[in-house]
């Protein structure tokens, strides 16, 4: 039997914990994984037992974002088939955003890419230091288009024109200061720190926190509605075909500077 | 005659556009926003470009508009008003809708519809110090054109407080509140500028590119296209009003405007 994408556990007190198990590729995220996480949510938030939602991960890293070796082999694929994933992609991420408990994500390592969305779908956020974050989409000649909405609402516009247009690596630190992040932990030290959170959401009424996370997306008209959700998933699909992204995938997998890189250029600062 | 704006690009498609009008602290006169919106209309159909940065050519970035330009707008018949606002709003929304990111680089200051410009570029370098400063209040004029642009980028709180008293604010106070995403030591200008644009040149041009566009269409002010005519209506208003007129008279005369009490001593309460 393959090993389990995500892992699933509810303790006595209410806590949900999903966490996301494909260390050997930094938790990076194929269809089955993407569905799974999915289902996960939509479990915990129909079963009656379960408070509080958190999102871990096993291995170094929290999580790299999609798994570009299966961008890649389906870039090639029919605009159908690639329109299937940007849909995918779209709806876990708007089941993680919207999803109707609170939702607690602990970051170790580094997260990249679609990690970002899954960080920002949260309602609080918890991250060791020395964390590195980075919006890489840009990078292989990708749109990050299912994590953008999101991404606006956490860390504000001009934030995100910022940091996903330049794919930087910023840290923990700096996501706190731009609102990604609610805490910085030492290393090793995200089981003692989230205790106090799951302690004062335990305290809180569930129904009232559940009416208070609606109320927030319905007074800031941050859900993410079916026509902007079709924009998404075109834009998303029809890039991913791209040449450009077909040559930004191989740049990744070939470990070079994609094609579109200046040339004669000695500054290897961002490798 | 000398060009009162400047383009160049390199071989990496990075244009830089320089403001350059030095007598007048770059400040927009009604050519001088009718040859940006030329420059800027090119430059969106230009191929091979990657990215666009802004600066300013002597003290400052931009100290906003002519406030002689604004007053002579303000007392033409209001259609006349109306149609010349558009095009000074079109500045900044074809700044917001360039196909590739705006870089601004500012030293010195940044006043009135420069702060605009600061906040309809993507990401915004500074030198420590530089100051910022919505102005329009002070010389009787209504700051509005940005507002579509300012007020996501540093939330309704700070701008209430900013454009209703026009304080003068540090690079670090503007960094802090978010006009400002980087503030480096004076004369690192070029040194940031060039670490930044090294990213974005490992970044695939047409994910750049679309990357944008999703934001813009994402974002909900900027997708709000009453926002920007609102605030096209309220700039023409606003030159139109008798306090303009005094304001820009007060400016030419260097004299403090009418409204403007003299500080009370403790004495007088």
């Amino acid at each position: 039997m393959a090993e389990q994408e995500v892992l699933l556990s509810i303790d006595a007190r209410g806590i949900g914990t999903i966490t996301i198990n494909r260390p050997q590729v930094y938790n990076a995220y194929n269809a089955d994984l993407l569905e799974a996480l999915g289902q996960a949510i939509e479990a915990f938030v129909d079963d009656k037992h379960v408070r509080i939602i958190q999102i871990r991960s096993n291995g170094k890293l929290f999580q790299a974002g999609a798994d570009i070796n299966w961008l890649k082999a389906n870039s090639s694929n029919s605009l159908e088939v690639n329109r299937s994933i940007s849909e995918l992609t779209t709806n876990t991420f708007k089941t993680l955003n919207e999803c109707s408990k609170p939702l607690v994500v602990l970051v170790q390592g580094g997260c990249f890419g679609g990690g970002v969305g899954i960080v920002a779908a949260a309602d609080i956020v918890i991250s060791e230091e020395g964390v590195e974050f980075a919006i890489t989409e840009v990078r292989w000649g990708l749109v990050a288009g299912p994590i953008l909405t999101q991404l606006v609402s956490a860390i504000g516009l001009q934030n995100t024109r910022r940091f996903s247009l330049t794919a930087e690596l910023f840290d923990a630190n700096r996501a706190l200061e731009i609102g990604l992040i609610h805490h910085v932990c030492p290393v090793g030290g995200l089981d003692k720190a989230v205790l106090p959170v799951f302690e004062l959401l335990l305290r809180a009424g569930p129904n009232a926190l559940n009416a208070t996370k609606q109320l927030i997306f319905d007074a800031t008209g941050t859900s993410l509605d079916d026509k902007t959700a079709h924009w998404i998933i075109n834009q998303n699909a029809s890039q991913r075909q791209s040449s450009e992204a077909s040559e930004g995938l191989a740049s990744f997998v070939e470990r070079r500077k994609p094609s579109w890189y200046p040339r004669g250029k000695e500054n290897d600062q961002n490798y | 005659m000398t060009k009162t704006i400047d383009i160049e690009q390199d071989r990496r498609g990075i244009a830089t556009l320089t403001i350059n009008r030095r007598g007048k602290l770059n400040s927009f006169d009604e050519a001088q926003v009718n040859l940006f919106n030329d420059k800027l209309a090119t430059l969106h159909s230009q191929d091979g470009l990657r990215a666009l940065v802004l600066q300013g050519a002597g003290k400052l970035f931009c100290a906003g508009a002519d406030l002689i330009y604004l007053r002579d707008k303000g007392a033409e018949p209001w259609e006349k008003n109306l149609a010349d606002a558009k095009k000074y709003a079109a500045m900044m929304t074809q700044l917001r809708k360039l196909k590739v990111p705006v870089i601004a680089k500012v030293h010195g200051g940044a006043y009135g519809g420069g702060v605009g410009m600061v906040a309809a570029s993507d990401i915004v370098i500074s030198e420590s110090t530089s100051s910022f400063a919505i102005t329009e209040g002070r010389y009787g004029f209504t700051a509005s054109i940005m507002m579509p642009y300012l007020l996501p980028r540093i939330g309704t709180r700070q701008a209430r407080r900013w454009c209703l008293t026009s304080e003068q604010m540090s690079a670090k106070r503007a960094f802090s509140i978010g006009l400002v995403d980087l503030v480096v030591d004076v004369g690192c200008l070029d040194v940031a500028l060039e670490k930044l644009l090294d990213g974005l040149l490992h970044n695939g041009p047409t994910s750049v590119m679309e990357t944008k566009l999703a934001m813009n269409y994402l974002s909900y002010s900027i997708h709000n296209h009453t926002a920007v005519k609102k605030s096209v209506i309220a700039f023409a208003k606003g030159r139109a009003m008798k306090s303009a007129a005094e304001g820009a008279a007060s400016f030419i005369e260097s004299r403090k405007p009418r409204w403007a009490l003299p500080a009370i001593s403790l004495k007088e309460i």
